[in-house]
């Protein structure tokens, strides 16, 4: 089933935020990461079945206002506190991918009791040595598909990032990539971890990390580590899933989500 | 005209199948590459040959600041500068110069190019890049999104660190100094004249003509490629009412000088090649970091140097194709006046700074190509741009009030 969203703006501080709502019952916000943030992503719909879902889009984004009012990590995370007292939710669930399982779990870190439970999608925010996944911002746009997706020639990793024969077209595209990852690389460059490994114990919520066995920006190795910071938290592990499993997948990681949410 | 002389220092030993077992010559090529015993040698040749830029009459001896680089093995330009005050007289020394983002505090700088201010006797020129994407974001880490705001606040600091008499305290967003109070203070007064490279940006040059500052644009697509950029670069400047000083700029040219054009290709080919086939082998990944350029730049279509396109088109390129096209300006004395000629005045530069050192160049042939110019080319175009003073070179102390190295001192065997 397809819902209908509705886009809903709200101020928050200096910064005019546009999120996408479908759905009703419980609140449950989605947190886009550095890649596949555009549109409405299927398993929402899924979601959206049993939950009010709002999908805000990041600053610095598309055209997503007040990435310069954001300075540092800290800022961003009182920005996405303010936003859901901006939105009028109390202790929403929160789905993350990546960058946004990375601000999810740095806000129920930060402010105990202010979100809901937790699913981390490929979060980022740790740093392993000896696996630390393949440097995205150094892979050519043209061969981005194949770290972020399991299957890079799939019909879904072409509407992501469509093939162009036309330059004008690649142009726009590497802008809006260099908007989005620069957004990003903001707050995580050059290595992402900023803390969260050391902070993460305080994490009090029920947390869900899943993870793709094949992604190759955040390894799976990764869910364990994480797990063992967070006291109330599992690890599930995707099969044949690239980084943007929610987007491959879509039914199976809403399943998992729905499963865990209960 | 002012000419100067740029060394860029590049490692001249890559192996022969270089381009094609490593994807890149900067960030991630292993140093495991570098021979230091070599390097002995590499680093007195290339300082003997700054230093003979000097005697042949050079007005200005260039260096410049890369990490993580096979073919510019200067990460710290000062240091090189340093031993240039005490070896040379005359020349400027150009600094071009120290990547203000990546130093922690950026008093630093302010200090160090005092020092060599005062060293010299007041021959510096201040030289202030944001750093190339390689250099601050790859090798050094800084964050793309910020590294403008802090170049720019450390550019403030600097300034003021130079031209405030008394400790003041210094409350930025990327540098929080209590007491800022540098021993010593710059020679000349307010301050070393400052020139700032830049890769064609908008914003760098709306900045430059703001501060009073020369732009250097130093670019290895040579002048025909150059024109373009420095055109845009004078339409700006006409735009906000700045005057057309030739001066107000620089630019980078390869020139290879020879009896006749025909030698020029025998002696200099391989050496050209060295340099656009291994040592601009820059992996495309590294190019920019996303946010290292705004978008408006971006969008103004300014042109990356590097990367895999790039690449691929150089490795295609003849020594006729090389010349042609303008990458390099080379042949006999007369070849090389009528095209220098022809490229000052299509840029309307007033520095222009040669490489006479290129790729893996040795030290005689770069001797050779460095007194030929001085004596057989230079003298040709020296009087270009008279009627111009230029506001932006170094206010010496005069020669006889200068300090200098105590020659008579000599120290005794055992």
């Amino acid at each position: 089933m397809t819902t209908t969203q509705e886009m809903v703006t709200v101020q928050v501080g200096p910064i005019s935020t546009s999120v996408q709502k479908a759905g009703s019952g419980d609140p449950l916000v989605y947190l886009h990461g550095a890649f596949g943030y555009k549109g409405w992503p299927s398993f929402l719909d899924t979601l959206a079945e049993q939950y009010t879902v709002y999908a805000p889009l990041h600053p610095g984004f598309l055209d997503a206002e007040g990435i310069n009012e954001i300075d540092d990590l800290l800022g961003l995370v009182l920005y996405h506190q303010d936003l859901l007292d901006a939105l009028g939710l109390d202790k929403p669930n929160i789905v993350g991918q990546y960058s946004g399982a990375m601000v999810a779990a740095e806000m129920s870190a930060i402010c105990t009791h202010t979100t809901g439970k937790l699913v981390l999608a490929a979060p980022a925010g740790l740093w392993l040595d000896d696996n630390p996944g393949v440097d995205y911002n150094t892979t050519p746009h043209i061969e981005s598909r194949s770290i972020l997706f399991a299957e890079p020639d799939s019909e879904i990793a072409r509407s992501v990032l469509p093939d162009t024969d036309s330059d004008e077209e690649l142009g726009l595209q590497i802008i809006e990539r260099v908007q989005s990852l620069s957004a990003v690389a903001k707050f995580l460059w050059p290595i992402p971890e900023k803390g969260l490994r050391r902070r993460a114990g305080r994490i009090r919520n029920e947390t869900l990390i899943v993870v793709g066995d094949n992604d190759k920006i955040v390894p799976s190795a990764h869910g364990d580590v994480l797990a063992s910071e967070i006291a109330n938290s599992s690890v599930h592990v995707m099969k044949d899933a690239g980084h943007l499993f929610i987007l491959e997948q879509p039914e199976e990681f809403a399943r998992v989500v729905s499963d865990f949410l209960g | 005209m002012k000419f100067c002389w740029f060394h860029l220092m590049p490692y001249r030993y890559l192996p022969e199948d270089f381009e094609e077992k490593y994807r890149s010559v900067w960030v991630d090529v292993p140093s495991k590459l570098f021979d230091p015993i070599k390097a002995n040698e590499l680093y007195n040749e290339y300082l003997d040959e700054l230093e003979f830029a000097d005697e042949v009459g050079f007005d200005g001896i260039c260096v410049n600041e890369h990490h993580n680089n096979a073919y510019g093995i200067m990460p710290s330009p000062n240091i090189t500068a340093a031993t240039l005050t005490r070896r040379t007289s005359n020349a400027a020394i150009i600094v071009l110069g120290n990547s203000l983002a990546l130093y922690n505090p950026p008093i630093r700088v302010a200090e160090e190019f005092a020092m060599l201010d005062c060293i010299s006797g007041g021959r510096l020129v201040a030289g202030f890049p944001v750093g190339t994407s390689m250099d601050t974001n790859y090798a050094y880490g800084v964050n793309p999104a910020t590294l403008r705001e802090k170049y720019y606040e450390a550019h403030d600091l600097v300034m003021k660190a130079w031209t405030e008499p008394e400790p003041f305290a210094f409350n930025g967003k990327h540098n929080q100094v209590r007491y800022v109070n540098i021993w010593p203070r710059p020679l000349q007064q307010p301050h070393p004249p400052v020139w700032i490279p830049g890769g064609g940006s908008v914003e760098t040059w709306e900045w430059t003509a703001e501060k009073n500052y020369v732009y250097c644009y130093l670019s290895y697509f040579g002048y025909k490629r150059g024109i373009d950029v420095m055109n845009g670069f004078w339409k700006k400047m006409e735009e906000l009412g700045v005057d057309d000083n030739p001066y107000r700029a620089g630019f980078l040219q390869l020139v290879c000088v020879a009896e006749t054009d025909e030698k020029a290709k025998e002696l200099y080919e391989e050496h050209v090649d060295y340099f656009y086939k291994k040592c601009l082998h820059v992996y495309e990944g590294f190019a920019e970091a996303p946010g290292y350029r705004t978008i408006r730049t971006i969008k103004s279509g300014a042109l990356a140097q590097v990367g895999a396109a790039a690449s691929r088109f150089r490795q295609r390129l003849t020594w006729e194709d090389y010349i042609e096209q303008g990458y390099i300006i080379a042949g006999s004395p007369e070849t090389v006046v009528e095209n220098l000629r022809k490229a000052a005045e299509g840029l309307r530069v007033g520095h222009l700074m040669t490489l006479l050192q290129i790729g893996s160049m040795p030290r005689d042939l770069t001797m050779k190509n460095t007194e030929m110019f001085a004596t057989e080319v230079a003298p040709h175009l020296q009087d270009m741009w008279d009627e111009y003073e230029d506001h932006w070179w170094p206010q010496a102390l005069p020669q006889a009030e200068r300090a200098a190295p105590d020659e008579t001192r000599v120290i005794a065997a055992d």
